[in-house]
């Protein structure tokens, strides 16, 4: 079973937010109201999270995209009452929806805030609803969502390998966000994989991973900028 | 044992409470779910169809494929098969589909029911729109004033140009304006090199990038070719590697990922790169072989007139000391040094600049310095350099010789002053049009065909603008959302979708190697809008004379594939995503292989149309000749042909020292404003992009997506700035400039100077779909509508007083 | 134990609420009814439209409904608790307490245990907690331990109220047909009673420590995750003492007021709030060095995500309700209960009601700071309960005295026969008692 996993290099990234828009765009992630959006509730199962340091001129924006890290020791399902968030076999923390009672106690656990939440009924502009992906179901209000890793396109991908007679090759299967990156700053693959780029980027000395301290084992890792060659 | 019972029935009672209030009916009516998209979709087999075709969200025109269930698109990504954008795009474009079904958009042509501006409109057919257009125009060229018809075009398709001039040539019109905002570095580049075309970057082998407010990673260029490029140079496992520097007032997102940033004071972006030259000279950096045996001008001046004589390497010397360009700029000198040092040690610098410092007062004095800059250290015709444009080899008609009255009507002046009197030096001019259009200068117009363009929200001075449009006879608008422009017209025609719509992109400026986008329709258009080329054929032919024959018969559809059997007759270059890589097939061609492709031009169309996009890998191999014009030898440091030719038309002398003196001279005078103290910088997001894909929710979401801001503009403080006004973040601020005044809300970051103060373009839309009208603020209200003689192009510089909005 | 006869003709101030109805009855319950149908429309309307008419937002995604989760189980320590330890230290002086003591406990349990549930984005998938119900996750051990809780409560209230409910039948006055159902066959008989003591004392013991495991396993809500503030190994300790804390002052407040609504000013006399007041004095100097010692050991370690959460508290935005939980919890309870001069009725009440306000600041404080401070660099949010949250908390602390007003319309608010046992019994056994601890004569009795 793969390991699953994916490396952003944030030398490369320009805070562009193909990513952001990419996610949201293939996961049918509702857009909510300016209202909403100004009380804090935008849902972004990607989103950039923005530092500046310094004074001008001598600024320095660290833009790291921000996605849930598909622990290895989840600290949300830990306590998820219904088991509605779970680990499941591809190593993948997964999130069903129907099942989800919405205490959001994975939300208050996640110590990455990567959780969303619908706090209202999904409103999608009528003439707008043709443009959903089918590939990914519809949540309702009052459940709790997030990043899966585009787990649907896990799935499309085995089936296509499955058709074509052969295994599953990591080519088959990327998230949207890492093949809409410009900067090629996302890397996605399988970190047990000694050939894979994803794998081979974990293990630079570069790499890092958010929070390492709390033990939670986060299959996303960042290459921090590298000190400027001048 | 009646306790029992009773205890029996409470027990029954209560759990069918339970039961009762969890059941599905009444929980299912509470927490509806949106209808799923299939449900939308035709009930089909679901069968998945992928098209190839290009995201026209911006110029750049980034390979898509979108992808189709049982005929209905619902999703897309980028095109990894592309040679320019590789698999990338930017946020604008994954609201492609949503654009494509807009619910305002407009579904038929559309007439004015009412006085302008009013906003009643009755639904019309095709011939009646386009009978409305051609009659004023049949008659006008009757009466010998063929000129009286103008088209205001976006510009950024060059078939689409190509079609426009033909058409307006053989009419006998001389006035197509193009809304191009490349034209200062245009110019300067004509003015050095004597080609209207100017050079591309060979970013990707480059291995010292300085930007002068060019936001490679942002908006400006090709913003995703130049992403995948300095991803590349930037890859942990590359073979090569790169820096880059930034220039500029602002800490863009481009700035923040330069090794070396640079601030100067809004507008000074020349000067800098003037005393960057004087470190060249100091330290003996500077290329002397190349100025020596490509330059004119560097050690004297041929034939200057008055004072000195000086050549442009002394005049750097006494005239742009470092002590100077330290105090105009703002830049410690150790960090001009630094800077100078860093650009002329690397063995392939090169420097950019963008529409951000170019769009000043004195944006044709900044190109013609950053192309001194890059002439100082042999930047032109080499690798890792300025290299020829790519350009596609498509197959175009020839071009006919127009008759009488269309020779009589060509020689007129244009409409937008350019290349006349006040513009001598300039080929297309939208805000010399603007300033034209209420006086009705040179002549009325009788026609005016807006596409692409929205002048009243895009443009300084948006109202006077629509005030002058009533002057017009006829205004049409051809465009998918009825916008601003669209609101004052006489005519809407509904547009296509880029998904709706053929087309060829050969490379937007700026690429340095040929390539060819398809564009192809993934679906019929869903209403009743059509591609532009087809309303323009049809419009020619409505106009009759030598202007329907020279469109050709059929559809634009019909005519493209004759075009693309030029790429398949060049016999070089490969259809990308073939079995040769690019590279591979280039390598091959060098040495006298040809690898093998499609055998006859329709093959090749099927193929073409198959992959998306034809490409002709960079040659190794580049010379500084194939930048300079037919008539130049060498590279002009001095603009003496351009001195001259304006002392010629305006008939008045200009100073020797014009150009680099009044860089100087509007630095010095930039302090002293004590009304209106800040500088206002404006800047561009990859999702609104200036305004124009401001229309879908995605984007409007994601406005400010990097400052947790949806949904409304904002205005960029600096801490200190903010303190002294007791200003907070979330406050609500008002701006006032001489021009204009505005709310918004204030954002308090280190990324602009204590003295400036930035907001992005592309909100305050008062008529945009019911998505974007209303949302956030048009900067450009602030900004007085003001031409630059040198380039035509509007001024975008302004300054501000910021005070506090009460609570 | 020897038995004694209850006797229903004795202390008719204890049976006049029940039997007599005036207008103050009804318009209380009128207000009360109606602050809590504007609560239930309030629920009904978040129901309709989602949990985005409260205040929540990503990161702060509880709220005051987990606030006051926290605050009404807390109360509803005391209750039970103070019962019970009183009855198994046999203090004489609990006798016209306990009742009121367990009837808090049953109705704020009730009323905490529906918070979470007010919570929910999907209140119609409750079931799933059951159905599909993981124990790995500290909630399922609060549904476990607050339903045992309840269940344990539930009935040690109506043991002890069986003998009174047999009273109130025999005196025939109101409502025969529904006490004698609820007084389940009881006849006073000796058998009856010895099941019934043995019952008692079984349950007394039985609920000691369920209750304890109640606000140990709420804290483990909380201590479970790794949000910087929550994290305390101390976290279990912490809450049970702020739930006795809080419930005592809750059990103060009820106590004054029925006593003055009632005038049972022979009942609850001076002695009884003074004995109990030493107790809550006790509470808040143990909930002070709880919380000393959990800041100072969170400022002494400096680890940098714990210190922002932490001087985000004493410091920064939340100081002001910091300092007031302080001043609420620790200084004025000690001020006026340390001296007997300031020890009196007045002083108490004064006391009860900060300690309410202080200890739901404490929740309060205990919540949303550190879903305030996430890890990661979220952009700030402010958490502002709307008037829905606003509405529920009110609706809930109105149900709550309704529950407890009807509880008194139907029942005796202090134990009849328990009083009446002590008048009988109270004296003999105590004396009895003391006798017992008293060193044994120095002329040998070492036989006899």
């Amino acid at each position: 079973m793969a390991r699953w996993g994916m490396v952003i290099d944030l030398d490369r990234c320009t805070g562009c937010g193909a990513c952001v828009a990419a996610c949201k765009v293939e996961n049918n992630v509702q857009v909510v109201s300016p209202a909403e959006g100004e009380r804090g509730r935008r849902m972004h199962w990607l989103r950039l999270l923005v530092e500046a340091r310094g004074e001008y001129p001598h600024v320095e924006v660290r833009i790291a995209p921000n996605l849930c890290m598909m622990c290895e020791n989840p600290p949300c399902t830990k306590v998820c009452p219904v088991h509605a968030t779970y680990r499941g076999e591809d190593g993948l923390v997964g999130q069903i929806y129907p099942r989800c009672i919405g205490c959001r106690y994975c939300m208050a656990a996640c110590p990455y805030s990567v959780k969303a939440f619908n706090w209202g009924s999904p409103e999608w502009p009528e003439a707008l609803l043709s443009t959903l992906n089918p590939d990914v179901s519809m949540r309702p209000k009052g459940v709790v969502e997030k990043c899966t890793f585009c787990y649907h396109r896990l799935q499309l991908g085995r089936e296509k390998a499955r058709a074509e007679g052969r295994p599953l090759r990591e080519s088959d299967y990327q998230p949207a966000c890492v093949h809409s990156c410009p900067a090629d700053a996302m890397t996605f693959g399988d970190l047990d994989d000694a050939l894979s780029p994803a794998a081979q980027l974990s293990r630079s000395t570069r790499a890092t991973r958010a929070l390492e301290h709390l033990g939670t084992e986060p299959r996303v890792f960042y290459l921090e900028k590298r000190d400027a060659p001048l | 044992m009646s306790a029992l019972s009773r205890r029996e029935f409470l027990t029954t009672l209560g759990a069918a409470g339970v039961v009762a209030a969890s059941s599905g009916w009444f929980t299912r009516r509470l927490f509806a779910m949106a209808e799923e998209g299939t449900l939308r979709a035709p009930r089909g087999p679901g069968v998945e169809r992928w098209v190839p075709t290009l995201c026209r969200m911006c110029p750049a025109g980034c390979g898509l494929r979108v992808r189709l269930v049982d005929g209905l698109p619902v999703g897309l990504e980028g095109d990894r098969t592309n040679p320019l954008s590789a698999g990338g795009l930017c946020p604008a474009g994954f609201a492609g589909l949503q654009e494509l079904v807009h619910p305002d958009r407009v579904r038929t042509p559309l007439r004015r029911d009412g006085p302008r501006g009013s906003g009643r409109w009755t639904p019309v057919s095709w011939d009646e729109a386009l009978e409305q257009i051609a009659a004023p125009l049949r008659a006008s060229r009757a009466e010998g004033r063929p000129q009286a018809f103008a088209v205001l075009e976006r510009g950024d398709s060059p078939l689409t140009l190509y079609w426009l001039e033909r058409v307006l040539r053989a009419h006998g019109s001389p006035n197509l304006v193009v809304d191009a905002t490349g034209e200062p570095w245009r110019s300067a580049w004509a003015t050095v090199a004597g080609t209207a075309r100017p050079p591309a970057p060979d970013l990707a082998n480059a291995d010292f990038v300085l930007s002068f407010g060019h936001e490679s990673l942002e908006t400006d260029g090709h913003p995703v070719w130049q992403t995948k490029t300095w991803g590349r140079l930037r890859a942990p496992i590359a073979a090569r590697q790169a820096s880059a520097a930034y220039v500029g007032p602002r800490m863009s997102p481009t700035a923040n990922h330069a090794d070396l940033k640079v601030a100067v004071r809004p507008g000074t972006e020349a000067i800098m790169a003037l005393g960057l030259v004087h470190v060249l000279i100091l330290e003996d950096l500077a290329d002397r072989s190349f100025l020596d045996r490509l330059t004119r001008g560097y050690h004297d001046r041929p034939g200057g007139s008055g004072a000195g004589g000086d050549g442009f390497e002394a005049y750097v010397r006494s005239r742009f000391g470092l002590e100077e360009v330290s105090r105009l700029t703002g830049a410690p000198v150790s960090e001009i040094f630094r800077l100078g040092r860093a650009f002329g040690t690397s063995r392939r610098p090169l420097a950019l600049a963008g529409p951000g410092a170019l769009s000043g007062e004195i944006g044709f004095a900044t190109a013609m310095a950053v192309i001194a800059l890059n002439l100082a250290v042999g930047a032109m015709g080499r690798t890792g350099g300025y290299v020829a444009s790519g350009g596609a080899p498509l197959d175009l008609p020839p071009p006919e010789e127009p008759d009488q009255v269309a020779r009589r009507g060509l020689s007129s002046a244009r409409v937008d002053g350019a290349g006349w009197a006040t513009l001598p030096l300039v080929r297309q001019s939208p805000a010399g049009l603007a300033a034209n259009l209420a006086a009705r200068r040179p002549y009325p117009l009788e026609v005016l065909l807006v596409h692409g363009v929205n002048p009243v929200h895009e443009w300084p001075g948006g109202k006077t603008i629509e005030e002058a449009l009533a002057a017009v006879g006829l205004v049409a608008v051809v465009g998918a959302v009825a916008d601003e422009t669209a609101r004052v017209a006489d005519l809407i025609l509904p547009e296509a979708s880029f998904l709706e719509a053929w087309q060829i992109l050969p490379p937007a400026t700026g690429i340095p190697f040929d390539y060819a986008g398809l564009q192809q329709p993934v679906l019929e258009p869903i209403y009743q809008s059509r591609a532009f080329e087809d309303m323009w054929f049809d419009l020619a032919r409505r106009i009759g004379g030598p202007a329907a024959a020279a469109v050709p018969a059929g559809s634009y559809a019909d005519w493209l594939p004759s075009a693309a059997a030029g790429l398949h007759r060049a016999g070089r270059g490969t259809i990308a995503g073939g079995p040769f890589h690019a590279r591979v097939a280039g390598f091959m061609e060098e040495r006298g292989w040809k690898a093998p492709g499609p055998q006859t031009a329709e093959a090749f169309w099927e193929e073409f149309r198959r992959s998306g996009s034809w490409v002709d890998a960079p040659r190794g191999e580049h010379s500084p000749a194939e930048l300079l014009g037919d008539r130049a030898e060498r590279f002009d440091l001095w603009p003496e042909r351009l001195l001259a030719d304006a002392r010629k038309l305006t008939g008045t002398p200009v100073a020797d020292d014009a150009l680099y003196g009044g860089a100087r001279a509007a630095a010095a005078g930039a302090a002293g404003h004590s009304d209106h103290p800040l500088h206002l910088l404006l800047f561009d997001t990859s999702t609104l992009w200036a305004g124009r894909t401001a229309l879908t929710p995605v984007l409007l979401e994601m406005s400010g997506f990097r400052e947790d801001i949806g949904w409304d503009s904002w205005v960029e403080i600096h801490p200190e700035t903010a303190r002294r006004g007791r200003i907070q973040a979330g406050d609500r601020v008002r701006l006032e400039s001489p021009a204009g005044s505005l709310i918004a809300r204030a954002r308090i970051t280190p990324v602009v100077p204590p003295d400036a103060v930035a907001m992005p373009r592309g909100l305050g839309h008062r008529h945009f779909g019911r998505f974007a009208t209303g949302v956030g603020v048009n900067p450009l209200a602030l900004v007085a509508p003001a031409l630059d003689r040198w380039t035509g192009n509007a001024i975008l510089e302004t300054r501000v007083r910021l005070t506090r909005m009460p609570a | 134990m020897r038995r004694f006869e209850p006797d229903s003709t004795r202390d008719e101030t204890l049976f006049r609420p029940i039997e007599q109805t005036g207008a103050r009855f009804y318009l209380t319950v009128s207000v009360l009814v109606a602050i809590i149908l504007f609560a239930l429309v309030m629920y009904t309307r978040q129901v309709v439209l989602g949990l985005r008419v409260t205040g929540m937002m990503q990161p702060v995604t509880w709220g005051f409904y987990i606030v006051n989760f926290v605050f009404f189980i807390g109360i509803s320590h005391a209750g039970t608790l103070i019962s019970a330890i009183l009855r198994l230290t046999q203090a004489e002086w609990r006798r016209p307490i306990t009742r009121m003591a367990e009837v808090i406990t049953a109705i704020v349990l009730a009323i905490g245990a529906l918070h979470p549930i007010l919570d929910l984005g999907r209140p119609d998938r409750v079931m799933n907690v059951f159905l599909f119900g993981r124990l790995q996750s500290p909630l399922l051990w609060d549904v476990t331990s607050i339903s045992a809780y309840f269940a344990a409560s539930t009935v040690y209230l109506f043991l002890p109220l069986i003998p009174d409910i047999a009273l109130i039948r025999e005196r025939g006055k109101k409502h025969r047909w529904l006490y004698t159902f609820m007084s389940w066959g009881w006849q006073g008989t000796p058998e009856q009673w010895k099941v019934l003591t043995r019952a008692i004392n079984i349950m007394m013991i039985v609920v000691v420590p369920i209750a304890v495991s109640v606000h140990t396993v709420i804290s483990y809500i909380f201590a479970m995750t790794l949000q910087s503030g929550w994290h305390s190994t101390i976290f279990g300790p912490y809450f049970v003492v702020g739930a006795i804390f809080s419930g005592i002052a809750a059990l103060f407040v009820a106590m004054i007021a029925f006593r003055s609504a009632f005038r049972l000013q022979a009942y609850l006399k001076l002695v009884h709030f003074q004995q109990l007041a030493k107790l809550l004095l006790a509470m808040s100097i143990l909930w002070t060095y709880f919380t000393f010692g959990e800041y100072l050991t969170g400022y002494y370690g400096g680890e940098p995500e714990e210190m922002k959460t932490l001087l985000y508290k004493v410091a920064g935005r939340y100081a002001p309700l910091f300092w007031t939980m302080v001043v609420c919890n620790f200084v004025v309870p000690v001020v006026l209960l340390s001296s007997r001069r300031l020890r009196t009725i007045p002083g108490i009440l004064v006391s009860s009601i900060t300690v309410l306000i202080g200890m739901w600041l404490e929740r309060l404080i205990i919540v949303v700071p550190s879903l305030e401070n996430p890890r990661m660099p979220f952009p700030g949010r402010i958490y502002i309960p709307s008037l829905t949250e606003i509405s529920l908390f009110t609706g809930a602390l109105a149900l709550f005295a309704l529950g407890f007003v009807l509880f008194s319309k139907f029942f005796p608010i202090v134990s009849v026969w328990e009083v009446q046992e002590g008048r009988a019994l109270g004296k003999e056994e105590t004396v009895e008692r003391v006798e017992s601890y008293l060193p044994d004569d120095e002329v040998s009795h070492a036989g006899a």
